[in-house]
């Protein structure tokens, strides 16, 4: 690995973090944190595909994985958007919030993967 | 300076520490000791901004720190790809992005409270 891939995976992550933030303007005053669900289920989807090929082109995952995907997903406002959902009484909605965060993120990295499998067989 | 720029600063400098973190740490097994670390840790930090902002208020840097540094230096997408990625197996792959979550989520509620006490002392010293 040499620096200049470094160096990208550290833009990657500033564009990604772009992107999960303009997401989070255009659904400004949402009523069920969308956006960060929307922006986490596509990053896995991302690291998914890269997963698939990582043998073929190992710099990718480093700059668009743990880069542009890393900086697209977020643990951190998941976690803040769940306490958010509970301090209003929503308990209903912080639980449906983690499980749809958690099912789509899953199926978003199993499907990128079988599509990169599929597309490069 | 537009938020747009301090967040792309921020998950700029977040992510790097990130990265740089990740390749000091050791993987041990499938399970992501750092990538696990570096979420409950962000989550816990990110809580004590939210909470402390509920009594101070939304300051300039926030889009710097919340989405910016503390959203690219946390990350999803890598756990939740650890099936595929890392050769875990199914239900190792969905046990350790569950438990992640519900270790990050008590975290940003012990984060939210102490932030809250912290700006109801601060407020009073003024």
């Amino acid at each position: 690995m040499n620096a200049a891939l470094y160096v990208g995976a550290i833009i990657g992550c500033g564009f990604g973090a772009v992107f999960r933030y303009v997401l989070g303007r255009i659904d400004y005053g949402a009523d069920f944190p969308w956006h960060t669900v929307i922006a986490n289920a596509v990053a896995s989807g991302l690291v998914g595909v890269l997963a698939a090929l990582s043998t073929a082109h190992p710099g990718w995952m480093l700059v668009l994985g743990a880069g542009l995907g890393g900086g697209l997903s977020t643990f951190s406002s998941l976690a803040v958007d769940a306490i958010e959902l509970w301090n209003e009484g929503r308990k209903r909605a912080t639980i449906s919030y983690l499980v749809v965060t958690c099912i789509l993120g899953f199926t978003f990295a199993a499907a990128g993967w079988a599509i990169a499998t599929t597309a490069t067989a | 300076m537009p938020p747009v720029l301090l967040v792309f600063l921020g998950g700029a400098i977040g992510g790097g520490v990130r990265i740089l973190l990740d390749e000091l740490i050791p993987s041990v097994g499938a399970v992501p000791w750092d990538l696990l670390t570096i979420n409950v840790v962000g989550s816990a930090v990110l809580g004590a901004v939210a909470g402390w902002s509920i009594i101070m208020g939304k300051k300039w840097w926030q889009p710097m720190v919340g989405p910016g540094m503390l959203g690219g230096f946390t990350t999803f997408s890598s756990v939740a790809a650890l099936t595929w990625s890392a050769q875990a197996g199914i239900a190792q792959g969905l046990l350790v992005l569950a438990g992640t979550m519900v270790v990050a989520v008590l975290a940003a509620a012990v984060g939210w409270r102490w932030g809250i006490r912290r700006a109801d002392s601060q407020a009073a010293e003024l």
